[in-house]
């Protein structure tokens, strides 16, 4: 969702007429619309047709099973939670401080900066099975590939936003024998906060879906492990949960870091 | 150093190659040094050079399925986002209504998505072409609406006063200012395709770099299992550069788009 661009939609030139306020109501209602009718047709296609659970499961069937399955979701959303946070912070606060290092030295931009750009695309949950071989089974490895998928976008990100501070500030700060310390805290960590948030809002939901492809490979808790546990046992309506859980997280979480970043950033505007 | 007269974007480059040479040559003494033994978990680059080279035929048995997932899924994805991104633009109501939608699915975990397509297409290429094909889709969607939407006011002004058809606006103006903007998408969206196919074929399936990285993390089998990896990396670069290629050959050396990043 993060590479989504949405661009606010309104009623195209507010002409005033009986048809402005409709297409103003269909334009703000259609998106939740379309999603509740998309789960009515679901909901209607697997009565109708009778599909397999394992196919096609119906959306009531997964309310109603949750009584049966709270618990295990809970446990393992909370395993899952746990291991990605620790790695979004981890990631996040060590790419801020690599971040600091290629501002302001020359030669560890030239050595870091270009295999960061190369690396930042390529998502790290790939390397799960190495990362496996070197810290060992279970939430190291998780926590490392949740810091590492956190780690090249913000770096990447982070590291342009520190050289977005006005020049004319640079040199006021550079003739009150600011240090570079001080230059970083007051002056470009608050320039660079957009860019920062930008990285965050892939990087939140990123982290925990890493999490989870890395719980499959190399855990035996956590939400990612429940899946390949669920289809093992033929528990598809614990699995078909587990995707539902697993969406809203991952969009929660992107929606707390636009939340934050609306406070944030607007407010030093 | 200094008495040559090195341009700054010559010795840029260098500095980066000395790095990248200076961390091999680290990696390669490091691996020697600490871990001599015959499967060190890390093992140095020279081995697994010469591993690759030994196991040639059976390294391409293993990757012509995720290369022919990963390019047809690639290919199918791009298509899509664009005629998808060109609808968009031409009727907003379509976007409004669906934006929520695409947002939801790309927020889908990709493990979650994964064994549902396993289930519903089986164990062959379906499944792997459609998660390549959804890790295109949204870069190159989102670059392509943007691309789309960047064409120049007067120009489409023009093209209004001009009586010009919503398509040959699209054709004419639209399309050729969004390439650079796709570009840029598609550049993001090859190593992502290359890595979903990897990814996809974690999940059932016999064949394949990821199914064989898996199948080596359980022997036990480092160096094939290192070998896999560079192998994936190789292509999700390969594939990288193949897009800048292609983006040189159509649009030259046109400037590169303002903030076509994230």
């Amino acid at each position: 969702m993060s590479t989504m661009d949405i661009v606010p939609v309104g009623p195209a030139g507010d002409r005033p007429g009986s048809g402005a306020r409709l297409r103003e109501f269909l334009f703000r209602f259609a998106s939740p619309l379309v999603v509740l009718s998309l789960l009515a047709i679901w909901q209607l296609i697997a009565m109708a047709f009778a599909i397999p659970v394992y196919i096609l499961p119906q959306p009531v069937n997964l309310i109603t099973a949750l009584p049966a399955t709270g618990r295990t979701l809970f446990n393992g959303w909370a395993v899952t939670m746990m291991e990605a946070s620790a790695g979004f912070i981890i990631g996040n606060v060590f790419s801020i401080a690599v971040a600091f290092l290629v501002t302001v030295s020359s030669t560890a931009r030239a050595g870091i900066m270009p295999v960061a750009l190369a690396i930042k695309s390529v998502p790290m949950v790939a390397i799960t099975p190495l990362i496996t071989l070197s810290v060992g089974f279970g939430h190291a490895t998780v926590v490392t590939v949740a810091a590492l998928v956190c780690f090249f976008p913000t770096l990447v990100n982070v590291s342009r936003g520190l050289k977005a501070a006005p020049r004319g500030a640079m040199d006021l700060f550079h003739i009150i024998d600011a240090n570079p310390v001080q230059t970083f805290w007051k002056l470009r960590l608050p320039y660079a906060l957009p860019y920062l948030f930008t990285a965050l809002r892939i990087t939140a939901p990123a982290a925990f879906g890493g999490a989870m492809l890395a719980e499959y490979v190399a855990s035996n808790a956590g939400l990612g492990y429940l899946i390949q546990d669920g289809y093992s046992r033929f528990q598809f309506i614990l699995v078909w949960q587990i995707v539902v859980l697993a969406t809203v997280t991952t969009l929660t979480a992107f929606s707390i870091v636009v939340w934050f970043e609306k406070r944030v950033v607007d407010s030093k505007r | 150093m200094a008495a040559i007269a090195i341009n700054p974007k010559t010795s840029g480059r260098l500095r980066s190659l000395t790095a990248v040479l200076l961390v091999l040559a680290v990696w390669e003494l490091a691996a020697r040094l600490f871990a001599p033994g015959p499967t060190p978990i890390i093992p140095p680059p020279t081995i697994l050079v010469t591993y690759v080279a030994d196991h040639l035929g059976l390294l391409a048995v293993v990757v012509r399925p995720t290369l022919i997932e990963a390019v047809s899924g690639f290919c199918i994805g791009a298509a899509f986002s664009i005629v998808m991104a060109a609808i968009f633009v031409r009727y907003r109501g379509v976007e409004a209504a669906l934006s929520n939608t695409l947002v939801l699915i790309h927020s889908l975990p990709m493990l979650a998505i994964i064994p549902l397509l396993v289930i519903w297409f089986g164990i062959g290429y379906t499944p792997k072409i459609v998660v390549a094909a959804l890790a295109t889709f949204f870069p190159v969607l989102n670059g392509a609406l943007r691309g789309l939407r960047s064409a120049d006011r007067s120009t489409l002004e023009l093209m209004h006063l001009l009586n010009a058809t919503g398509m040959q606006t699209l054709l004419k103006v639209r399309i050729p200012s969004s390439l650079p903007y796709i570009f840029a998408g598609l550049k993001i969206a090859a190593p992502q395709a290359v890595l979903g196919a990897t990814v996809a074929e974690w999940i059932g399936s016999r064949e394949g770099l990821g199914s064989q990285i898996l199948m080596a993390l359980l022997n036990y089998d480092v160096p094939l299992l290192w070998a896999c990896m560079v192998l994936c990396a190789v292509m999700a670069a390969l594939g990288f550069c193949i897009i800048v290629a292609i983006e040189y050959l159509v649009i030259g050396r046109r400037a590169e788009p303002l903030k076509a990043e994230d």
